[in-house]
């Protein structure tokens, strides 16, 4: 960036003879030349590198106190670059017609950046956007920012906040999602706890509720555990809580074919490349389609972007087409069940969650080119869950009278 | 001399509020960064420029830095930066 600058404001390499150099540094320290990369030459000058305000100055202390001379050794940068081209009217003319362009592109958009979103998908939001008229290629100045914004609030109602602040011609647009109430604990609705899976229950505690159940009992899945009706006096119903631990066996299964084919790069590529814009591609390839008969395609997409962050209508793309070949590959018996058996493993303690596996047994079948593995566990969870009960069970459990 | 009282005066101000003296006062700073570099703010002029030796007026005392292969970097009426092979940088009153 500050190469950047520099080049763009132009510098000139200068040399200074004077008797003493650190007569002319203090001279040109106290008169504002700010320079860099002082160096001295074997002749017992110093070479200094200034900017355009700074090498008129010099000149001018020169001038008037006679302590050094200037040369100038070399000149860099914008505006020497422009007054060197000053007749070549049709350069000067591209070169204004480019920055130009340029500065009209920033009053586009080209470029929409959604952050701060979870759960909700950025598709979903730049999809409603697109429906307020921000979209790509839309002009930056006539977007009523507050309008969309409380617009978008409807749209989405996951969104608690949304705000639009535009870069240049990147819009970036920043959301905070609603924090989803609890599910608030009623103690008026009746709610039993029952079985979500089968099992023999080995632990009980019952918060609310009477248990309908002891250890060593087998339940199966939809087994009423906790009741919320309490036979006290007349009896009344409640909201039973509590949790029910059981013994549980899960069985799952996964299998693999036997015959394969495995992919190994040749090391052969090509890359071709090609360049959008706007919305159209310009390839600079003339033969399309697949070079290989077996080959990745990796893609590449690199938008152009000024120093600051402004987007430009240009992206370079880089296509590299890597060839491989395909092997018949057939996997043994022991690779196949170390990698289902693994894979089974994951999937187990997924589904059990904060339950814990008190022991497992693999099995292992081939039939037609397939292998499959089976997974028999143990386990030790929790298997009560909590639902309120229907019309039709609290009016059977309801006491008499009420 | 009267000048250089009022400094004096206000220097000992500033230490009793314990305030850093550099903004008001034209107090040098000295930063040294890894033995390669050396920033000196608040100077008066270069009083010897060297490859291997570089004396930097501070108004109240010398900066000297000592070295080899030692450059000025950039410089301006304000601060100026030193590079190269530094060994020492010693402060004369």
């Amino acid at each position: 960036m500050t190469g950047l600058l520099t080049f763009l404001k132009g510098s000139v390499r200068v040399e200074l003879n004077c008797r003493y150099a650190e007569r002319a540094i203090n001279l040109c320290a106290r008169n504002h030349v700010d320079f860099t990369d002082l160096r001295r030459t074997p002749e017992g000058a110093v070479r200094m590198t200034v900017g355009i305000g700074g090498y008129a100055a010099l000149r001018r202390i020169s001038r008037e106190t006679g302590a050094f001379t200037v040369k100038t050794v070399r000149r860099e940068g914008a505006p020497f670059l422009l007054w060197r081209v000053r007749r070549r009217y049709a350069l000067l003319a591209g070169l204004a017609l480019c920055a130009a362009a340029i500065a009209a592109s920033t009053l586009f958009v080209w470029q929409i950046d959604v952050a701060g979103n979870e759960t909700v998908p950025s598709s979903r939001i730049l999809a409603a956007l697109r429906e307020e008229g921000v979209d790509i290629g839309a002009g930056t100045l006539g977007i009523p920012r507050r309008q969309v914004e409380n617009r978008m609030l409807l749209k989405i109602p996951e969104l608690s906040f949304i705000s639009l602040n535009t870069h240049g011609s990147r819009i970036e647009v920043l959301v905070r999602e609603k924090i989803q109430k609890p599910e608030l604990y009623d103690p008026d609705v009746p709610t039993s706890v029952f079985a979500e899976k089968a099992g023999i229950v080995t632990d009980v505690l019952a918060l609310q509720g009477v248990a309908k159940v002891k250890p060593g009992d087998a339940v199966t899945a939809g087994d009423e555990l906790i009741s919320a009706f309490v036979p006290l006096g007349k009896g009344r119903l409640t909201h039973a809580a509590g949790s029910v631990t059981a013994r549980t066996w899960v069985e799952l299964s996964a299998s693999t074919p036997v015959n394969f084919r495995k992919k190994t790069a040749t090391g052969e590529k090509k890359t071709r490349r090609a360049i959008i814009l706007g919305g159209k591609r310009i390839n600079f390839y003339f033969t399309g389609g697949n070079p290989y008969a077996e080959c990745d395609k990796i893609t590449v997409y690199k938008k152009l972007t000024l120093p600051g962050g402004d987007v430009l209508p240009v992206t370079f793309v880089r296509e590299t087409w890597e060839e491989y070949e395909s092997q018949e590959y057939a996997v043994t018996v022991q690779e196949a069940e170390r990698i289902l058996s693994s894979r089974l493993l994951w999937e187990l303690e997924e589904r059990i969650g904060s339950g814990s596996v008190v022991s497992t047994q693999f099995e292992t079948a081939e039939e037609s080119g397939v292998i499959t593995v089976t997974l028999r566990a143990e386990c030790l969870e929790e298997i009560g869950v909590e639902r309120p009960l229907t019309g039709e069970e609290t009016a059977a459990l309801r006491p008499e009278g009420e | 001399m009267k000048k250089d009282r009022a400094a004096r005066g206000i220097q000992r101000a500033a230490e009793a509020l314990e305030l850093p003296g550099e903004p008001g006062l034209g107090v040098p700073r000295v930063t040294v960064t890894g033995g390669s570099r050396v920033h000196v703010e608040n100077h008066r002029g270069l009083l010897e420029y060297g490859p291997e030796a570089i004396t930097v007026n501070a108004g109240t005392l010398l900066v000297k830095v000592r070295g080899s292969g030692l450059e000025i970097e950039a410089m301006s009426d304000m601060e100026l930066v030193v590079s190269g092979t530094v060994r020492a940088v010693e402060f004369v009153s």
